[in-house]
């Protein structure tokens, strides 16, 4: 059926002669007002966006400025001891990161062969915001942030400016999704992939990431 | 399924397996305290329906506009759109979409609508391997089964049976440990991702002002889906539409708490057409199918049309008695639960699903669980009397109500038929009621006794309580009360 048709039909199971071509006028549009009025200090931010975050088996680290940052991060790479990082190819994250992964084996995004990030253990992203609310990383991808990055590793993690935290979703989807201006593909992530599909009982990281870490930096 | 035609043959078949019923009450029951945390904790939840309903109800009193819109800013993003409607078109497009590419494997997310027409048969019998990714309809496509719930395809299925299933499909050394089996999925998916050539999704949202589509996920299947093959298809209902992002936002709200009791899901994905320039990664084509399939014919019927309002969340079916004791199967329907009920028989022509009306008492708890206030059991209702208008009813049934307007018509009728039972009631009677399970009475003795009718009825004592009440009222009067 071509559009005119299918609209047409529509239209006249309305009870329109035919399709409506002015926006229509509305009542109400998005949240309601008291929702709106939701407003959380910038150091409650960081407190919620923890706690949420952490609550749904993410994890979360705190730091101050860029040389902790830089250490948290190598830290956990100790821990974790990854054959292979996955990274997105951005300058401001590459500049945050520093020189915290010398000695590992960091493929770059849009560099290095695409098909080397299906076997990297970790991957590390910078984000677009962050939500308070809902303890939500926020990613729009595209060109140097690619969107494997943090899709096929068992562990991503991603570096979040303490201004980047915003209270409710709705504050980041005005940052993020502009009818005309945006990414072809935001991903709001919310903790570790989890499925419970076998007998009720919960398990992570099914197909996207079994550990999601968000090192929120103050200072930025 | 093969468990009989009528639901409640199936709905007997379901009472009998004792895991079934044990598993769909303790997911039902687990759903349902989660969203109740979950909407306590958010607070003024009313509010938050309220306004939910009066987007979706002012999306659909307006979709000939938004869905012009939504499909103007998909092709501005580089994507295709095409207008499917019926299921038979549907599938057409995408088996035209997945010849042109001469594509071999197809790997699928979770999608109702994708179920509704059927599309894993039609790609199955074109050749064409296709997976589903979601753990549950993964299991569910294994055991050659259909989801017996719109959120968790697979409740109906044991850790036993699922290791076997697994174990058929190539698993070594499966134990029937969580982890292990999700470990086989995961490896198994992950290969099947990176070698598909097409990746089929549903559509939670459409968003007008954008052209982009949402999902709402927690495995991340579907971002596998819709970034790692070349070609994205998308299966959406026409009325899935919402005008703006800051209507996502109540929808965000919204559905995750209504559907498993999450504040949201792990993954919220916003696609706006395929990958641009620049892009390393992303589908390169991305096709949107618009599916009518007997939905606008509901937008004429004031009394059907909030049916399109639907956000397919399944809160409705955790708090159904119904779907409670006999769950998803016995609906025989894609569509399953009292949504289910509504929607199968106006989706589809003719009778098949005319009986799913009944299998509702009615009490309304999915009115007051729908996150978008749609009032289910007034349709049920109307879906019933829709079915007497067209004839869809037993002739017996038919018959007994004849009988009924004929005697309650006049009262000299009413007085005989009421003097006839008294009399022939007698046999039956032991200690005032009756239990013999006979004839129309045993759909309601099979379960409880039946009052006897009284010696004397309310009308044959009106003559001396209307005595009484006179007495009474005058004695008051006299007491000044």
């Amino acid at each position: 059926m071509n559009k005119e048709a299918f609209l047409n039909r529509i239209a006249t199971q309305i009870g329109r002669p035919r399709p409506l071509t002015k926006a229509p006028s509305r009542d109400v549009v998005g949240i309601p007002d008291f929702w709106r009025e939701f407003n959380l200090s910038s150091d409650e931010r960081i407190v919620h966006f923890e706690e949420r975050f952490t609550g749904l088996g993410g994890e979360v680290r705190v730091v101050d400025d860029i040389a902790q940052l830089r250490t948290a991060l190598a830290g956990i790479m100790a821990d974790r001891k990854p054959e292979r990082i996955g990274m997105w190819n951005d300058a401001e994250l590459e500049q945050w990161v520093g020189n915290s992964l010398e000695g590992q084996t960091v493929l770059k995004w849009g560099v290095d062969p695409r098909d080397q990030f299906s076997s990297i253990n970790i991957g590390i992203t910078g984000c677009s915001a962050a939500v308070a609310d809902t303890g939500t990383l926020v990613l729009a991808c595209g060109g140097g942030r690619g969107r494997s990055v943090h899709l096929l590793p068992s562990i991503h993690i991603a570096m979040v400016g303490a201004s980047q935290i915003v209270t409710r979703l709705g504050e980041a989807l005005e940052r993020v999704a502009k009818p005309t201006e945006m990414d072809s593909y935001v991903h709001f992530v919310t903790g570790p992939s989890r499925s419970s599909d076998i007998e009720n009982d919960q398990t992570t990281g099914i197909h996207g990431p079994a550990a999601v870490i968000a090192i929120v930096m103050r200072q930025a | 399924m093969n468990q009989g035609n009528h639901v409640l043959d199936r709905a007997r078949v379901a009472l009998g397996d004792d895991f079934l019923r044990a598993a769909v009450r303790f997911t039902a029951d687990r759903l349902r305290t989660k969203k109740y945390t979950a909407t306590e904790s958010l607070g003024r939840w009313e509010e938050w329906r309220s306004r939910g309903q009066q987007i979706r109800a002012h999306t659909v009193a307006h979709l000939d506009y938004y869905l012009g819109q939504f499909a103007d800013n998909v092709t501005r993003a580089g994507g295709n759109v095409q207008f499917a409607a019926d299921a038979s078109e549907a599938s057409q497009m995408v088996l035209d979409i997945i010849r042109a590419k001469q594509a071999r494997s197809v790997v699928k997310s979770k999608s109702m609508v994708s179920e509704e027409i059927g599309i894993n048969h039609v790609l199955e019998a074109a050749d064409v391997e296709v997976v589903e990714t979601d753990l549950g309809e993964y299991i569910v496509q294994l055991a050659k089964e259909t989801p017996s719930h719109i959120i968790i395809p697979a409740i109906h299925k044991n850790r036993q049976q699922i290791k076997d299933l697994f174990t058929e499909a190539g698993g070594e050394n499966l134990t029937t440990d969580t982890k292990t089996l999700a470990g086989f999925a995961r490896r198994t998916m992950r290969k099947k991702f990176l070698e598909a050539d097409v990746g089929i999704t549903g559509c939670n949202f459409g968003i007008a002002e954008s052209g982009s589509v949402v999902l709402f996920t927690n495995e991340g299947n579907a971002d596998m889906v819709t970034n790692l093959p070349q070609t994205h298809i998308v299966l959406m209902g026409m009325e899935r539409l919402l005008p703006t992002f800051a209507d996502l936002e109540v929808m965000a709200n919204l559905l995750p708490r209504s559907a498993t009791g999450q504040n949201i899901t792990t993954y919220m994905s916003v696609l706006t057409g395929p990958r641009r320039e620049g892009d390393h990664d992303g589908a390169r084509e991305m096709h949107i199918i618009v599916l009518d399939n007997g939905r606008s014919n509901q937008l004429a019927d004031a009394k059907m049309k909030e049916v399109l309002n639907c956000i397919r969340c399944g809160a409705c079916l955790n708090v159904c008695p119904v779907y409670r004791q006999i769950g998803g199967h016995a609906y025989g329907s894609v569509y399953p639960g009292p949504i289910g009920a509504v929607l199968s028989p106006v989706l589809n022509q003719g009778e098949q699903y005319a009986d799913l009306p009944y299998a509702s008492s009615l009490c309304g708890a999915c009115s007051e669980a729908c996150p978008v206030k749609i009032p289910i059991h007034d349709m049920l209702v109307y879906l019933r009397q829709r079915n007497v208008e067209r004839g869809w009813v037993k002739p017996a049934e038919r018959a007994a109500f004849k009988g009924f307007a004929f005697a309650f018509a006049k009262v000299g009728r009413y007085k005989l038929a009421m003097r006839t039972a008294r009399i022939g009631q007698g046999p039956l009677v032991r200690d005032g009621h009756i239990e013999a399970k006979i004839g129309p009475l045993r759909g309601w003795t099979e379960g409880r006794n039946a009052p006897a009718l009284a010696q004397q009825s309310f009308r044959e004592m009106w003559g001396l309580l209307e005595q009484e009440l006179k007495t009474t009222s005058r004695e008051s009067g006299r007491t000044g009360k």
